[in-house]
């Protein structure tokens, strides 16, 4: 039974690539899969066609778009702010035909390493502060 | 949106017109520069105004028009705080400033004074450090005045690019640093007239309860306060900004040109008239997800907004505003550059005899060098303007504390200084490839520190301060 659901669920994904990719290359690639800060820059310098919008899913048959970028007369886009999660992007051209999809995996570094660093930092800037303020008054007396 | 906001030909007029402007002005006031000082350090006559106004032209760079506004948009809320903060170095330079011009009130260079300071080996790591900085910000710039062209006009990066190279070549060329903080004054108040009218119109056309509002629905990251990357680049991004000012001949020229007991009160006062400016650029990024303007590359952000939201006629102004905001840096820092050249590298080490009659000539050769150089490293554009400024983190981040030592302690000795330069840079260097660029400088700057601590502790040298003072 679960060997016909999966069977049944390829297809289904299958049948709408099918339904709406008829840009055969790969036009649509990001410049990295993943990514440690959520943002990341996607291409399409190579194609033709006149792409309108880019989808944003977080499925990879697109069945809920969760955001959209108009996109007309680009060859790439810089997109930031994501959070952590598998996100799927594809191209909707004039024709309203989609591209290949493309898939961008965000992971945030840790947020314990990012606090360690942050005490760092702050601990170097009261040592500098400390040492010119002290240095300043003690050349001035 | 690429939709471009002006029209090529006058993108191409406004750079002919304000080129003929800036190098005129630059030939007029360099007609009576007749000796190494006029030209290097203007006289070292700066007034209060021009002082101020110099500093905080300088520090509005790309930094403050493009990356900004770029790392705004990649880091959010922290990365607008993180840009401003850097107004710290400013602010922090100005007693070191009071202190430089009466330890070295005959100087030239911040390389005269670490060669004296800590000698030989440290002198040559120090130019390394300053050079590979000074490198990667003329790099920056170049790239930042082409890309500021592509984005508003359409123009070919490479023609922008080299427009704004030659003009600032050609000013600096003709006029030296008088040159330089004259045009500084005029493109302050370009600059400042400009940037608050963006902001003005931005929130009162657009609205801050709608800009929040798309900002948390589209790019949800941005206005989370525990955002990692950004909580990492804030104190890395004020360690830079300290680093570039503490060590970078920029400063520490004006520091020598101004007269005496205004460098303090200038750089206090240019760092707290520039601490806004970062908020305003940077916030200009966030009403991308109002207007539906979304960059190529992130560091278009910034043009693309500010000509979006005031239309074509706006985006001329833009476009003027964030020209003089380079040029204000580009001027400063090829002056700046040419002379570590010329007294560090030049006479310091090739031609020790050279009269200073011989000095002038042999600086302008290097500033037209100096551009030439910097011309073709900007063709192939390897980086975004972000990452390529905070590669120079990881350089410029190591030499804060053996300088703060050097001026105020007698104790730390040359191999401590030296050690701390060359291996905090190593380690800055090794986190911006482990890690990320957001936290070069942090780490150079660690390690740095703890070998100065070490070197404290070592050996006492019991530097003699009056040796600043010596002429050789």
């Amino acid at each position: 039974m679960e060997t016909l659901r999966r069977f049944c669920t390829v297809l289904v994904v299958l049948a709408s690539l099918v339904s709406r990719v008829t840009v055969a290359e790969d036009v649509l690639t990001p410049a990295s899969q993943s990514s440690s800060e959520g943002y990341y820059t996607l291409r399409w310098e190579h194609s033709s066609s006149n792409f309108q919008r880019l989808e944003v899913s977080s499925d990879a048959t697109f069945q809920t778009i969760s955001v959209e970028y108009p996109v007309s007369g680009m060859k790439g886009i810089s997109l930031t702010g994501y959070q952590d999660g598998t996100y799927f992007f594809r191209l909707i051209d004039d024709q309203q035909q989609a591209s290949n999809s493309a898939t961008v995996v965000v992971k945030h570094r840790s947020l314990s390493l990012a606090i360690i660093l942050f005490a760092l930092g702050f601990s170097l800037f009261v040592v500098l502060i400390g040492v010119l303020i002290f240095s300043s008054r003690r050349r001035g007396h | 949106m690429t939709s471009v906001a002006i029209s090529t030909e006058w993108a191409l007029t406004i750079v002919v017109i304000f080129g003929l402007l800036w190098v005129s002005f630059g030939w007029w006031l360099g007609r009576n520069n007749k000796t190494l000082d006029d030209f290097m350090l203007a006289g070292r006559n700066v007034g209060f105004a021009f002082a101020s106004a110099t500093a905080m032209a300088t520090w509005i760079t790309s930094n403050t028009t493009l990356v900004a506004p770029q790392l705004t948009y990649q880091f959010g809320v922290w990365g607008m705080i993180g840009y401003s903060l850097a107004a710290l170095g400013l602010i922090l330079f100005a007693p070191m400033a009071k202190r430089i011009k009466a330890l070295m009130p005959h100087g030239y260079t911040c390389g005269d004074f670490i060669r004296k300071r800590y000698g030989f080996w440290a002198w040559i790591i120090f130019l390394v450090v300053s050079l590979c900085y000074a490198f990667g910000w003329l790099v920056s710039l170049g790239m930042a005045g082409g890309i500021l062209l592509s984005a508003l006009s359409g123009l070919d990066y490479f023609i922008g690019m080299s427009a704004i190279l030659a003009i600032c070549v050609a000013y600096t060329l003709l006029g030296g640093l008088k040159a330089v903080i004259a045009t500084d004054f005029v493109q302050t108040i370009i600059i400042l007239c400009g940037v608050i009218l963006i902001a003005y119109i931005g929130i009162t056309d657009i609205g801050l309860d709608v800009i929040y509002n798309n900002v948390e629905d589209k790019s949800p990251q941005l206005l989370n306060l525990l955002f990692p990357a950004a909580i990492m680049f804030l104190f890395n991004n004020i360690f830079f900004g300290i680093g570039e000012i503490f060590h970078s001949n920029v400063w520490w020229s004006r520091a020598f040109a101004f007269k005496e007991n205004i460098g303090k009160k200038a750089f206090l006062t240019s760092g707290l008239l520039w601490l806004p400016i970062p908020i305003v650029t940077g916030f200009v990024a966030m009403a991308a997800f109002s207007l539906d303007v979304y960059p190529e590359s992130a560091d278009m952000i910034g043009p693309l907004i500010a000509a979006q939201i005031l239309g074509k006629v706006g985006a001329i102004f833009v476009f003027i505003v964030v020209f003089s905001a380079l040029a204000s840096s580009l001027d400063s820092l090829l002056a700046a550059t040419s002379d570590l050249i010329t007294k560090d590298i030049y006479k310091g080490l090739i031609n020790k005899n050279a009269s200073n009659d011989h000095l002038f000539r042999f600086s302008k050769y290097s500033i037209l060098v100096l551009g030439v150089i910097t011309w073709l490293l900007c063709i192939p554009k390897v980086a975004t303007l972000g990452s390529l400024l905070n590669f120079t983190g990881a350089f410029v981040a190591s030499t804060i504390f053996p300088i703060v030592f050097g001026l105020y302690y007698h104790r730390l000795n040359g191999v401590a200084a030296a050690f701390a330069m060359g291996l905090g840079t190593l380690c800055g260097l090794i986190a911006y490839f482990v890690i990320g660029f957001y936290v070069a400088a942090l780490t150079s700057c660690a390690v740095s520190l703890f070998i100065c601590l070490i070197g404290l502790a070592v050996k006492d040298q019991q530097y003699n301060w009056q040796q600043l003072q010596s002429e050789e």
